[in-house]
């Protein structure tokens, strides 16, 4: 380690530890290498809140001989970390804007992805892409929930969008004894399990580590994801916008960068629909 | 915020899910991922409905 990087993980304390999986030849999934990637905070936040700035980063010296593989494993620390945490987003066909209504996490190279059941269930519950049919939900025809994951900015950039093609969520429909009033879904826990597609070529997502074990008391923990998100301008093809900004294969427009916050967690442990922790934590001021 | 993993053991694992944040409480929420594991992934889970028509 040379002096300049000794510096740096000595004024960098929040990070996380990436994995690069990839396809192996046997054709199962493996993890080929690992890396720290630390967050340096942009200029006008303070430590527990902030959006970090983006440094170049190579995941690996020896690259996976796929294509999406390879181009997944080194960028931006934005772009790194946006192929592992990405945004949820939603829009009927024809609407000028993807809203953005949570963020997710891939947690397997084929394709699960793990987020809070209330953002798979907001379509429903704010009543823009959801009804519920005979005691289950199910899509409006041209609703779109999935999630955005970018394209390597050496490649062409963009944004590929991988529908939600199944989603689980756990707890109870309690019906409404009113007719104006829509019936709630009871959450055992707020977590959803979703699956979206594989990428192309066989190429892995490139999923976190996760652990079943608890907090203990003192432990730091930092999350990180897309906070404040804006909705994004949506341009169709043949459109006079999409001709006039001239987009190159990708109808989305570049998402925000993500913005963690790091807090330390209390000892007090809260019940609340399902296992809850709680967790202190400051927001820059709006 | 909603959804983002919650990192421990210095950035190395998810332990847990954002599930509520409140900017003006400086307070949020998460939902643990150990205590949910006996929840069944495919079908109905035990003593509760799947919300969605399809499961993964």
């Amino acid at each position: 380690m040379t002096d300049t990087q000794a510096k740096d993980t000595t004024e960098l304390k929040t990070g996380i530890l990436k994995s690069l999986w990839s396809r192996g030849p046997n054709g199962r999934w493996g993890v080929t290498d690992m890396k720290g990637i630390y967050f340096r905070s942009k200029p006008g936040f303070d430590g527990n809140y902030f959006a970090f700035e983006s440094e170049m980063t190579l995941m690996t010296t020896r690259p996976s001989q796929n294509f999406h593989e390879m181009t997944a494993s080194f960028g931006s620390t934005d772009f790194l970390m946006k192929q592992s945490v990405v945004p949820v987003v939603a829009w009927n066909e024809g609407d000028t804007l993807i809203r953005c209504i949570g963020t997710a996490s891939i947690i397997s190279c084929s394709g699960l992805v793990l987020t809070a059941a209330h953002v798979v269930m907001d379509p429903y519950e704010s009543g823009y892409g959801a009804s519920l049919v005979e005691g289950q939900m199910k899509w409006h025809d041209g609703f779109n929930l999935g999630v955005l994951i970018p394209i390597n900015p050496a490649f062409g950039g963009g944004e590929r969008f991988f529908p939600f093609e199944g989603v689980t969520t756990w707890g109870n429909w309690i019906e409404s004894p009113m007719i104006t009033e829509k019936d709630k879904f009871e959450y055992l826990t707020d977590i959803a399990i979703c699956k979206i597609p594989g990428m192309p070529d066989g190429a892995a997502h490139q999923p976190l580590n996760m652990s079943l074990n608890p907090f203990v008391p003192g432990e730091m923990a930092y999350a990180l994801g897309y906070a404040k998100m804006e909705d994004v301008p949506l341009v169709y093809r043949g459109s006079p916008q999409h001709s006039r900004k001239r987009q190159k294969r990708y109808t989305f427009l570049q998402a925000k960068c993500c913005k963690p916050f790091r807090k330390i967690i209390s000892t007090r442990v809260l019940r609340h629909q399902g296992p809850v922790l709680t967790l202190k934590q400051r927001f820059p001021v709006k | 915020m909603s959804g983002a993993p919650i990192f421990g053991a210095q950035g190395a694992v998810i332990r847990g899910i954002v599930s509520r944040s409140f900017s003006n409480e400086c307070h949020a929420f998460g939902a643990m991922l150990g205590p949910a594991m006996h929840l069944e992934l495919g079908g109905i889970p035990r003593g509760a409905h799947a919300a969605f028509a399809h499961d993964v």
